[in-house]
């Protein structure tokens, strides 16, 4: 055996980092202001291994679990990432992607440099000239100027466009991707007990008897929690798993027992679980009857209604009717009521996209609410209904600091007029500043600029020429309008784009999340981004500088200053608007603690900055107690928890819209989807995704290893559909819908297997647009459109 | 004269075919290939247990070996335990199959996936260079046992890595002793787990 004498290192292709002039910069100013210099701030409980290999905490930059990573990092650059043992999210686990998200940041086609369309080929650009294009536009015609942002935005972001927009320019055309995928779990909370996010927390995972999931996919979509379910029954726990679905899948495999209902049949389903319980006399009345009231109507506000008038309304839902229009057969229905039945049994309800992506999906979030109301499991250990998030911080950014067309800060809404003067207020803007009339919700946003109504807008941290529905309906025109897109890598929406400018990617920024169960996180920044990127935040700040000195009067506070003004703790003026002191600045902090008495009024509570630092996070409302300490509350509305509950209350739904603790049992009936599988388009067409990629794929498939575990997109087919179309897998298939059409491999007997009579695609590939398939149908109160759903035809090629 | 050329043209050849052989065989701590790092060596079309190369599965130190190996189906990750599990361990043509160092978790496809592309192709090249594996334990003297230089955690049994299926370069030399850690203690400087507290204490005691 030959033994090499010296070990070859690779000369890694280091792309433009941190110079040491850059550094002695920062540092200089740093010590040159008091303010808390945080970007390079290693806290306390960083640990420094040897041979200067620095690890930090932060939240994984993935999905609405909010796992726990430590990121390595070595001379400037993120070389490994662990998962954190002292989070008590994830305990030390991770999935492929959270391992693999410090490899995202290193494709080599990163944005590192302003683009401006000239001729029609983007060409590089000074910051100065981007900034100087952007904000003459939005000068021109602010009213017609939109701002589509994201899930995926870190707090600080989301709040910095709210005060920009809502709060500056009184334009509320803000709203986020969250709007396709948790606009109907938002709704659906806020009609059933007044507020949004969810009252239970992951800990009710760890002590529930049976798992329902309603349409989701946690084994690949959630996978640590589902690790956290599943593996308790290596420590002899029995968790029973029952899997309602459209079609087979990895969580499948888990579960004691697969329910495959038709789409759209969940509807039925959960009002037939409440009629039998009904019918049975089997329910918790003692709990229901002191915490909810009845409601029956389709819209928001509805109308009072007895029990006697439910229970007489509940009879439609018969297991026949069950059977014929949610597709369970009795024993089936009979397996869940008698789950619901059962006085000593703790039950989780878990769903996602299947039930929010729904053109009821308000309705059926307010279904599940019922079934867990009448039966008494909720606001109990290992008993509630509890509503995962996709992204990381649809909760911490877009539900919480408002950043919806009809929202403010603080769960608030333009409509109200006592919440504008609070934000008024709060924002130290002249009174009458911000704007009553609601603005466009996505599909409504995307539809206004395809038309011309909109002449531009400013996309960040999101691809919606690649993830809206009906992409040829909505997203084709984008090349027409001044479409400004801030991101990290080319992607389809960037291939429209006016403007794009390069932006920091997750630890090159100071950031803080929002998960599922309310658990607000923080990270500091850790590496420099490559070449010219800078912070989203920043983008907009130096935007509203600009056109605070073009004169426009939305970018004056009261005084007359500039509405982003900061002062050091000596009271010298802050020039965050100035990259140079935006990089030896906390923003991230001087923007939290503006925006944290937002979150007092609907007793969100967020935890202090500092408070954050420390911890792995805290699920809020966090309350100082009397021994001063920063107490978390782990399930809201319940007492003994929930520190706003009425003592003596047990479980107070403090929002109620009545107003009297209670929350609503809705009456809310079937209906069929708008589209449904006729002689020309006789299959279902469903859409999701992938353990491997996350969304658009444009971080996920830079890394090699998630690349190659899943190159391309598919689609699969039932078994016995395959046979009668003599489709075998890797053969072509045409996928065609009233909208678009789609050629794409077959994969028959894989990772999944629809139900008869539908085929499932995955969106996360950039040259197979599913999308130009898909129907732009929403929900009518969330606005939130149905990829689960439509009607397509499926020939081989 | 004709004979003796062709001897030492062959010997050539055969010298020639053993480099390339041992160049086939990365030293330890090669970039991972397709990562963007240089291309130094040749990937096995099939799993290669007796490879040297800890490192050949694996973006990072620390990052979950991607699997040579596919499986039917692609849905039920239980057949993973079929050869992995502690017990189970199959035995075929003098090559043993490494259990799995952390059975307390049983769904392994969330963080292992296929890895039986091995053509190197890419969506978008990547410029990230992994953290490499961390290199032998210190020792107090020569005959000392090597501190374990990486963490624990995930990693509870020692013979996934060091046992007979564990690549040659850190297989132990005394697979039969079954008490690893009654000699080989954690190294404080590697434990990247957590900052151990006696890291940060300051002042006299």
């Amino acid at each position: 055996m030959i033994r090499s004498k010296s070990r070859p290192r690779p000369k890694p292709d280091v792309p433009m980092q941190t110079n040491r002039r850059d550094f002695l910069k920062q540092a200089a100013l740093a010590a040159a202001s008091s303010v808390l210099a945080g970007t390079m701030v290693r806290p306390a409980h960083a640990a420094e291994g040897a041979d200067g290999l620095v690890w930090q905490k932060a939240p994984c930059r993935f999905c609405g679990t909010g796992c726990g990573v430590m990121v390595g990092v070595k001379n400037g650059r993120v070389v490994a990432v662990q998962g954190d043992l002292e989070s008590p999210v994830n305990r030390g686990l991770l999935c492929v992607k959270g391992y693999h998200a410090g490899v995202a940041l290193y494709g080599k086609d990163r944005l590192t440099t302003p683009l401006i369309r000239k001729d029609g080929k983007l060409t590089p650009a000074s910051w100065e000239e981007a900034i100087e294009a952007i904000a003459q536009h939005i000068f021109k015609d602010p009213p017609k100027f939109a701002f589509y942002g994201s899930g995926q935005w870190t707090i600080p972001e989301g709040y910095t466009v709210m005060k920009f927009m809502k709060g500056g320019l009184g334009n509320n055309h803000v709203d986020p991707n969250a709007r396709l995928c948790m606009a109907s779990a938002v709704v659906g909370m806020v009609t059933t007990y007044g507020v949004d996010e969810p009252s239970g927390c992951y800990d009710d995972l760890d002590t529930a008897d049976t798992v329902i999931l309603w349409g989701n996919n946690p084994a690949e979509m959630h996978p640590v929690l589902w690790s956290r379910i599943v593996d308790r029954r290596l420590k002899g726990q029995k968790v029973e798993i029952i899997d309602m679905g459209t079609r087979r899948t990895r969580s499948t495999e888990e579960a004691d027992h697969y329910l495959e209902f038709i789409p759209q049949g969940d509807l039925a389903i959960a009002n037939g679980i409440c009629h039998a319980l009904v019918k049975s006399g089997k329910l918790d009345r003692d709990w229901f009857t002191k915490h909810c009231n009845f409601r029956k109507g389709g819209d928001a506000d509805g109308e009072a209604m007895t029990f006697e008038d439910y229970a007489k309304w509940l009879e439609t839902y018969t297991p026949e009717f069950v059977q014929k229009f949610g597709g369970l057969r009795p024993a089936q229905l009979q397996l869940l009521v008698d789950r619901f039945a059962d006085p000593n049994r703790k039950i989780v309800s878990l769903w996602c996209m299947g039930m929010n992506q729904h053109t009821r999906g308000t309705w059926i979030n307010n279904l599940v609410y019922n079934v867990h109301f009448l039966s008494g499991k909720f606001g109990k250990p290992g008993s509630t209904a509890f509503s995962l998030t996709g992204q990381p911080s649809a909760c911490g950014t877009c539900r919480e600091v408002g950043t919806l067309g009809h929202a403010l800060p603080g769960g608030r809404i333009v409509a109200n007029e006592e919440h504008r003067k609070q934000c008024e207020e709060l924002w130290n803007v002249p009174a009458g500043r911000l704007n009553p009339k609601p603005g466009h919700h996505a599909v409504a946003l995307f539809d206004a600029l395809q038309k011309g109504e909109l002449t531009g807008a400013w996309v960040q941290v999101t691809n919606p020429a690649q993830s809206m529905p009906n992409l040829n309906g909505l997203t084709s025109k984008l090349n027409e309008r001044f479409l400004v897109v801030s991101d990290v890598y080319p992607t389809v929406t960037t291939d429209q784009a006016a403007v794009v400018l390069p932006s920091a990617m997750w630890v090159e920024k100071n950031g803080m999340f929002g998960n599922s169960e309310r658990r607000t996180q923080q990270w500091f920044k850790m590496v420099e981004p490559p070449g010219h990127a800078r912070d989203d935040v920043w983008q907009v700040i130096a935007v509203a500088r600009r056109l605070f000195e073009l004169g426009h009067p939305g970018m004056k506070n009261k005084d007359g200053g500039f509405l982003f003004s900061f002062k050091d703790a000596e009271g010298r003026p802050v020039e965050i608007w100035k990259w140079d002191v935006f990089k030896a600045t906390n923003v991230d902090k001087l923007l939290f603690d503006e925006y944290r008495p937002f979150t007092l009024m609907k007793k969100y509570a967020l935890a202090p900055y500092d408070e954050l630092v420390k911890s792995r996070g805290m699920r809020w409302p966090v309350v100082k107690n009397p021994e001063g300490v920063w107490k978390e509350t782990a399930r809201r509305f319940v007492e003994g928890e929930d520190p706003y509950v009425k003592p003596g209350s047990g479980v107070d739904f403090y929002w109620g819209k009545l107003k009297d603790g209670k929350a609503l049992i809705w009456a809310r009936p079937y209906e069929a989807p708008p589209e449904v599988p006729d002689e020309k388009f006789p299959f279902w067409l469903c859409t999701g995704r992938v353990l491997e990629h996350w969304h658009t794929g444009t971080m996920t498939r830079r890394v090699p290893q998630l690349h190659r575990a899943m190159p391309r997109a598919y689609v699969e087919l039932n078994p016995g559909d395959a046979a009668r179309l003599n489709i075998a897998t890797g053969d072509k298939v045409k996928i065609t819908s009233r909208r678009g059409e789609l050629v794409l491999p077959a994969w028959i007997n894989g990772r999944s297997t629809p139900a008869r009579g539908a085929v499932f695609v995955p969106f996360f590939a950039e040259e197979s647009l599913i999308n130009l398939v898909t129907l732009e149908a929403h929900c009518p109160l969330s606005k939130e459109p149905d990829y689960k759903k439509c009607a397509v035809a499926v020939a081989k090629v | 004269m004709k004979s003796l050329r062709v001897m030492l043209s062959g010997a050539a050849a055969l010298l020639a075919g053993w480099f390339l052989l041992c160049a086939a065989d990365p030293p330890a701590g090669a970039p991972v290939p397709g990562t963007g790092g240089p291309r130094s060596f040749a990937q096995p079309i099939r799993p290669d247990p007796v490879g040297t190369n800890i490192m050949a599965n694996r973006s990072f130190w620390g990052a979950p070996p991607v699997m040579p190996h596919g499986f039917a189906g692609d849905r039920d990750g239980h057949y993973c335990l079929e050869c992995h599990a502690r017990k189970n361990r199959i035995e075929k043509r003098q090559q043993a199959i490494a259990p799995v160092p952390h059975a307390e978790y049983t769904q392994c496809q969330q963080c292992h996936v296929k890895g039986t592309d091995r053509s190197g192709a890419v969506f978008r090249e990547s410029a990230f260079v992994g953290l490499d594996f961390p290199g032998k334990g210190t020792r107090a003297h020569a005959l000392a046992p090597p501190t374990i230089p990486h963490k624990t955690f995930m990693r509870d049994n020692c013979l996934s890595c060091h046992g007979p299926a564990g690549k040659q370069r850190i297989k132990s030399p005394h697979p039969f002793r079954s008490q690893c850690q009654q000699c080989h203690v954690p190294d404080a400087t590697k434990n990247y787990d957590r900052p151990l507290p006696w890291n940060e204490l300051k002042g006299e005691l």
